[in-house]
């Protein structure tokens, strides 16, 4: 059986926490003191249960009967999917959502060995079209065009 | 596999059953109006197609849907009004109208949006003056609503002062004297805003002091003297006389009585004379947007505000309608701006 | 009372059913969509009614409504996104439940759970209207500030184990609350230079991406189908009887909707949080909530549809809006001439008692519509991951999207989808974050105000409501400790 590593999840989280309530302050430093009474109570106690979990995660994982929390069940996966995503959104800003729609679909499917395409892709192409219809000419909530569709047309 | 295969389409019937039903859902309402109203609706069903019906006037003649995006959220007093005109300005204009909503720091938000939008004729500023005036002198904002291309304003809505039914408080008299022996506060729809202005003003002059409490709005000021929160409220006129009941109104801040509420004093009657800002409501477009777009948008609100369903509407809602089009508009809100400049301390 | 007989018998009529089980239908679609909700369908349906009488306008509403805030669950369940903000709490266990295969049983809970908690709530709008709306005057800016401080309290007893990791996880969503505009002092704080963060964080958007997109990039990590390998088993009505087997919560749930519809402020997003909590601190199972106990199914369903009823009496009474919808909801009202305040129930009250008897009704349509619907829906538990992670994810970029129309919004969702997938990991309660995101503005700003009317902090003990609600506040904070001592005692 392999020996799991710590990956110690639980202090890097508490640590990333930390560390966003950190820029926070930062970003308003220059705020006056009236405006930032109560958030300053607030990011104090986050400084001080952060410090509490991590020397808890630290403590507990030299015991004997501890069990490493593991982050990934399947790295490659993991990684695969959020730079889909974030693809999907860029693409969304370009090209507008029907488009980065069906183009991110196709994509996921087809990495994630998804066997009947074609049928698939038509179906994206007809759900991604019915979407829009029904949001945009029928509800008139506005869904992206596309800065460079914009720009072209 | 084949199971697989109609796993698919069963997922894409469902999508599609699914969304298809929103839109029956929603056309059918559609079709419904149209068989029941009485006034004429066929333009709430017009897709916005690049060929609209001809117009009998000339000019500008839209092609694509109207957005009307207001400064404060849906269900709000200049909200409804928007609503409330939607589908006679569909009717005239022959494009759908949108009313969107972009709420939040007083108007900046919105404000600034459609200053630097597309002058088009596409997208419309539904705000508050001057509330947008105050909010862009006190947050250095970029746009400067004087700017702006107007079209319409509503109505004329006084501030007042509140208090709560059989409060120890029955006049503005006693409302100076109760500041010299007691704790008193006013709930204000928000710091920074017009009717926080108006009370600073107002404090300035009668020579008191008194505590600021902020809400978000208008109405939870009205709940605040209610519920006893806050002492009073210097507020619109038109919240305080919804609740009847539970409010008397000491005085309105204007120079002439309030028409749906003939026996609330002025404070000039009283005795006070110092300068009284009025809430009016309004539609403006972004600055540049051409004359002949405006015209046809001014005439196209001018027609859809003398219908009886949106005087009605404002009659009920204690709200007195006094239309100004085009350069009377941009007139007032030029002084609502010099005015609201000689207060420029008490915003800073 | 006669009024409210002939309320009846006119809401009874064919065509008026007719107009409540369409408006019942389209508020389950729209509540079901991540973005859509009821505040945007009776805002699209304003216009729409124009020219129809008061009462099929307001039939349709009623049905919008309840269909709504019940609708969110059916994505909350099937597929962890929640369709409402309401509905965020039934994914904590639904969407568990689905992955177990339970998806049935999960989807006929809530949809009873929801017509029964609508019903009550429906029938106390029509009986105790006037008598409840002097009870809305009795909760000013300290009673807020204190009731906001016992759901943040909850915090401390939802931690789990670690109470360091729910402490941390509550203020950090304390923390994120206080990006944006503050009311009080009138400063943009902490919004990091941008313009599309000075209203703060849209809640949506948050819940949207740390339990709806967060699970589709676990369903692909982990390449399965939402049921996984168990087949789809049990039914509807396991779920529909479990509401009345555990009666218990379903009521307790009920009554903390109805009160907390009252209070302005409160609003659903808190009650289905609030009935969640306070279901797990009374159940002798609790450690099984979050892994798929049809109990905190329940709770939340019946919380947010009861807080409809009574929501609606504020806006009635006093113009005073119980939360987003109601507002647009009294727009619609005021565009047919039904004013709010005090001439409302002589002035209207034919039409006012039809949509009372409506909101009933709705319930049962809730019922009679999700019965054959549901069937359906929950097949979605079996379809391949290859088709559902996409699907998922677009929904949930439409749903970010469609709340203020900023792409930032996406970007945001996809922040806090990855923040989520890791926090769960490492098993920190997003209960809490969720508690401190949606209550911690409300105890800020009326603690403020509360010390600005008062000049000090004597309003925490000299009010008879806030006095109690302090005391309640200790007992929920110190409970956990007692129960931990008393542990170690009798070892």
């Amino acid at each position: 059986m392999k020996e799991k590593k710590n990956s110690y999840l639980e202090a890097i989280m508490a640590a990333f926490i930390m560390f966003f309530v950190a820029a926070m302050a930062i970003d308003g430093f220059d705020l006056p003191m009236d405006a930032i009474k109560y958030p300053i109570f607030v990011f104090c106690i986050v400084a001080a249960a952060g410090i509490f979990v991590i020397v808890q995660t630290i403590k507990a994982s030299k015991g004997a009967d501890y069990k490493p929390v593991q982050p990934f069940e399947n790295r490659k996966n993991f990684l695969v999917i959020c730079g889909l995503i974030i693809g999907y959104i860029i693409v969304m800003y370009l090209l507008g959502y029907i488009i980065s729609s069906i183009i991110f679909a196709i994509l996921t499917a087809w990495y994630f060995k998804y066997e009947h395409m074609l049928a698939f892709s038509i179906g994206v192409a007809i759900a991604s079209l019915g979407i829009y219809y029904c949001f945009v000419k029928l509800l008139y909530i506005f869904l992206p065009t596309g800065l460079l569709l914009n720009k072209l047309f | 596999m084949k199971k697989n295969v109609k796993r698919i389409w069963s997922l894409l019937l469902v999508f599609m059953m699914v969304l298809s039903l929103a839109a029956c859902g929603g056309g059918k309402q559609k079709t419904d109006t149209t068989d029941k109203t009485s006034t004429d609706t066929e333009a709430t069903t017009v897709d916005t197609t690049e060929d609209t019906t001809a117009e009998e006037t000339t000019g500008w003649i839209p092609a694509k849907p109207i957005h009307i995006v207001n400064q404060s959220e849906a269900g709000s007093g200049t909200d409804l009004f928007v609503r409330t005109l939607q589908p006679w300005l569909q009717q005239e204009l022959g494009v759908a109208i949108v009313c969107d909503s972009a709420p939040g720091s007083g108007g900046k938000i919105a404000a600034t949006q459609l200053w630097n939008a597309n002058p088009d004729g596409y997208a419309l500023l539904a705000h508050s003056s001057p509330l947008t005036t105050v909010t862009e002198i006190s947050k250095d904002c970029e746009y400067h609503i004087p700017d702006f291309e107007h079209i319409i304003s509503f109505d004329v809505t006084p501030y007042a002062v509140g208090v709560k039914k059989g409060s120890d408080i029955e006049s503005i008299d006693d409302l100076i004297a109760a500041t010299r022996t007691q704790k008193v506060s006013n709930a204000n729809s928000g710091l920074g805003g017009a009717q926080y202005l108006q009370s600073m003003i107002m404090k300035d002059a009668l020579g008191i002091e008194y505590d600021e409490v902020p809400y978000n709005g208008s109405a939870p000021c009205g709940l605040a003297v209610m519920n006893g929160d806050t002492t009073i409220t210097v507020v619109a006129i038109d919240t305080l006389l919804n609740n009847s009941a539970e409010i008397e109104v000491l005085a309105v801040l204007a120079d002439e009585r309030y028409e749906a509420a003939p026996d609330v004093p002025t404070i000039k009657e009283l005795g006070y004379d110092f300068p009284c800002l009025t809430m009016r409501r309004g539609i403006v477009a972004p600055p540049g947007t051409p004359p002949e777009v405006v015209d046809r948008l001014i005439e196209a609100f001018a027609v859809a505000v003398e219908t009886p369903e949106f005087q009605e509407y404002a009659a009920n809602t204690k709200v007195m309608l006094d239309i100004k089009l085009g350069d009377e508009y941009q007139a007032i809100n030029q002084e609502y701006y010099d005015t609201v400049m000689q207060y420029v301390d008490y915003l800073r | 009372m006669t009024e409210m007989f002939q309320g009846l018998l006119s809401a009874l009529a064919p065509i008026n059913l007719l107009y409540m089980f369409v408006g019942t239908f389209v508020g389950i679609v729209i509540g079901a969509l991540p973005g859509l909700g009821a505040t945007t369908g009776i805002a699209v349906l304003i216009p729409l009614t124009f020219g129809m009488e008061p009462a099929k306008a307001l039939l349709l509403a009623a049905g919008i409504y309840q269909g709504a805030i019940y609708g969110g669950s059916i994505t909350a369940v099937l597929l962890g996104i929640p369709g409402t903000p309401t509905n965020t709490a039934t994914c904590f266990d639904g969407y568990p439940l689905s992955r177990k295969g339970r998806g049935y049983e999960a989807l006929g809970a809530s949809m009873t759970a929801s017509a029964v908690g609508g019903f009550f709530s429906s029938l106390c709008l029509l009986l105790f209207t006037q008598l409840i709306s002097k009870l809305v005057l009795f909760f000013g800016a300290p009673e807020q500030f204190m009731m906001a401080m016992v759901g943040l309290g909850v915090i401390a007893a939802s931690s789990g184990e670690s109470l360091a990791k729910g402490v941390l996880s509550g203020f950090f969503g304390l923390a994120v609350a206080c990006i944006g505009y503050d009311a009080i002092t009138g400063y943009d704080r902490f919004t990091f230079g941008s313009v599309y963060l000075m209203d703060g964080v849209e809640f949506m958007v948050v819940a949207v991406g740390m339990f709806g997109l967060s699970q589709a990039i676990v369903l692909a990590e982990e390449a399965r189908t939402i049921a996984g390998d168990t087949k789809l088993t049990g039914s509807l009505m396991d779920g529909v009887k479990a509401v009345f087997k555990y009666w218990r919560i379903t009521l307790q749930s009920t009554v903390l909707g109805i009160v907390l519809g009252i209070t302005p402020g409160a609003g659903g997003s808190a009650a289905c949080m609030l009935a969640y909590t306070t279901a797990q601190n009374g159940a002798e199972d609790k450690e099984t909530f979050g892994t798929g106990n049809i109990k905190g199914v329940i709770a939340p369903e019946a919380a947010n549809n009861a807080t409809i009823g009574t929501a609606i009496i504020p806006t009635l009474a006093f113009g005073i809006p119980g939360s987003p919808t109601a507002a647009v909801l009294m727009g619609l009202l005021m565009i047919h001439n039904i004013i709010p305040g005090p001439r409302l129930f002589t002035e209207s009250s034919g039409t006012l008692y039809t949509f009372f008897w409506g909101l009933i009704f709705t319930c049962f349509a809730l019922v009679i519509i999700g019965l054959p619907l549901l069937k359906f829906f929950a097949k979605v538990t079996i379809v391949p991951y290859q088709i559902l992670v996409p699907a998922i994810t677009i929904l949930c970029c439409i749903g970010a999207y469609s709340s203020r129309g900023y792409l930032f919004d996406v970007f945001l969702m996809i922040f806090f989808a990855i923040i989520g997938y890791f926090l769960k990991k490492a098993k920190y309660p997003l209960v809490c974050f969720v508690l401190g995101l949606i209550l911690g503005p409300t105890a800020e700003t009326n603690l403020m105000r509360s010390h600005i009317i008062y000049g000090n902090l004597s309003f925490m003990y000299t009010r008879p409501i806030t006095l109690g609600l302090l005391i309640m506040l200790i007992v929920v904070t110190a409970s956990p400790f007692v129960k931990k001592y008393k542990q170690e005692k009798s070892k």
